[in-house]
């Protein structure tokens, strides 16, 4: 395992931590939810945030914070999937392939909730007045962000990256076959 | 209790009623709810927008063709190598120098015994690294194979002392199969030249001895195929016919061979049904053509039979396919016998 700083990254696949910080704002506005301050990107820790009001709809609260999952995985995966072949399939990737590639697997590598979005949700279903519904998603979505935070220094975000743009491809052509 | 309105936290004007974490008057409320987006975010968003919409134009055809080749490698290993041929071609079509749908396309037409095919594909081969070591692999097998359907130098050079592999003296050709007892090519022609003198008991021994060779030598199991049904043995013809479609379920040759077979054992119905899927499988095959016109006839379905030969009849054909539809003429008008 090599160890590349974090700066590094985050600086690479930028487009990622984009796309993770408008997501979050696109659901705050979707639920009506007031945004004080937007960082799309810096270099530094974190990344990037959305800074808005606490949300007193705790399943409200939890998409916005997991909304950049389904967001980044989406774009990431729909951005790449026509390059994916081309690059390890049939060998005739061009420039634009590896850009499609490259575009992809930043945004989705970025998918992952942050520990800032685990610890939201955590303080939001600790409280009493959360439904017992919200709680049993809750809990093991706060379990997976940690995991996933864990994961990212053995590359879990890379991985599941690359396995959302390079899987994904060829898991629709092996049921659509 | 009472209610304790507080300021807006962002301006100091008094606060909005309601059940908010953040006091906040109306107009800072809608402000901060509304979407502030900066100029660089919405033109970087512009541009992922015009990449998506990119992707998903040109996604369709980039799946089409994934599921081409993934058709074309599971026929392959299904042994459906004429459906092979056709989703490896389609993808070959889009993306000439793919290795994966060539080195595929190669083990398929050897299967399906076309030799323009494999040398073509051989030739695109040859330079080529193939990093895939299973495809490398069975391309090598396949080649191996390919090389007994050529006579050996020593073969050759028997060959050359009369002129050509035809006129090899029996006696001659007898001696080198002692000396030279795994040359199936060798055994396979000495057993064609006596297929041609109806020599059929040495023929069928002769082919026995390529078959030992090599159990998968196609060409001898066709010439069996051929012994067996004009020595009248239907069941053996069969046998043999079993055995080329077990190595190629979509063989060409074998799928009319069974149908023909099964229409001499007055079988007109399942004869026609080999028929009818040999003819669905590959509609420009003359053996198809021809086999599905007999199949027709014998089971009294003139109105098709007549359709299709009139179909077959209205198209330019090769000198194979004039000589197939010939004979499937000759058979119905009584001129050959069946």
């Amino acid at each position: 395992m090599f160890f590349i700083p974090g700066f590094v990254i985050t600086l690479v696949t930028f487009p990622g931590v984009i796309v993770h910080e408008l997501a979050h704002q696109l659901f705050c506005h979707y639920f009506k939810v007031p945004v004080f301050k937007v960082v799309y990107f810096q270099l530094g820790n974190p990344a990037g945030y959305v800074l808005h009001e606490p949300v007193k709809n705790k399943a409200q609260g939890m998409l916005i914070s997991v909304g950049p999952f389904i967001v980044n995985t989406v774009i990431g995966a729909l951005i790449s999937l026509p390059a994916a072949l081309p690059v390890f399939t049939f060998h005739t990737a061009g420039p634009l392939d590896y850009l499609l590639i490259y575009l992809g697997v930043s945004i989705a590598m970025h998918a992952f909730p942050s520990r800032g979005d685990a610890n939201v949700i955590w303080h939001s279903i600790k409280e009493e007045s959360t439904p017992g519904w919200v709680r049993i998603i809750g809990y093991p979505v706060v379990g997976l962000i940690y995991l996933g935070s864990l994961g990212s220094f053995f590359w879990l975000d890379l991985l599941y990256g690359v396995g959302v743009a390079v899987g994904l491809p060829n898991l629709i052509i092996y049921l659509l076959r | 209790m009472e209610e304790t309105l507080s300021n807006c936290a962002n301006c100091g004007q008094p606060a909005m009623d309601g059940d908010h974490a953040t006091p906040l008057c109306s107009d800072c409320r809608e402000s901060f709810t509304r979407l502030h987006i900066p100029v660089w975010i919405r033109i970087f968003a512009g541009g992922i927008a015009v990449i998506l919409l990119f992707s998903l134009f040109t996604l369709p055809r980039s799946i089409s063709l994934g599921i081409h080749l993934e058709k074309g490698e599971r026929a392959i290993k299904a042994k459906k190598f004429n459906t092979a041929v056709k989703e490896l071609s389609k993808v070959l079509e889009k993306v000439p120098s793919n290795i994966e749908a060539r080195g595929n396309l190669l083990i398929a037409a050897f299967y399906n015994q076309d030799f323009i095919l494999l040398d073509s594909m051989y030739k695109k081969l040859e330079d080529v690294n193939i990093e895939d070591k299973d495809l490398y692999g069975e391309i090598e097998k396949v080649m191996l194979k390919a090389n007994e359907y050529h006579g050996t130098d020593d073969f050759d050079t028997l060959a050359k002392v009369y002129g050509d592999e035809v006129h090899i003296p029996d006696t001659a050709l007898s001696h080198y199969l002692q000396t030279h007892s795994d040359d199936c090519f060798a055994a396979f022609s000495y057993a064609s030249l006596l297929y041609d003198r109806k020599d059929y008991h040495r023929c069928d021994s002769l082919l026995e001895l390529a078959l030992q060779i090599d159990h998968e030598y196609i060409p001898a199991l066709m010439l069996a195929v051929n012994v067996h049904r004009d020595e009248g043995d239907l069941d053996g013809a069969m046998t043999y016919t079993d055995r080329v479609l077990a190595i190629n379920h979509e063989s060409v040759w074998g799928l009319s061979a069974k149908a023909r077979t099964l229409l001499r054992q007055k079988k007109f119905k399942p004869g026609l049904d080999v028929a009818l899927k040999l003819y669905d499988m590959d509609r420009q095959s003359p053996y198809a053509i021809s086999t599905l016109i007999l199949a027709y006839h014998f089971n009294g379905h003139t109105g098709e039979r007549d359709a299709l030969i009139k179909k077959a009849q209205s198209v330019s054909l090769d000198p194979t396919a004039k000589d197939n539809l010939q004979y499937a003429l000759d058979v119905i008008n009584n001129k050959e016998k069946f």
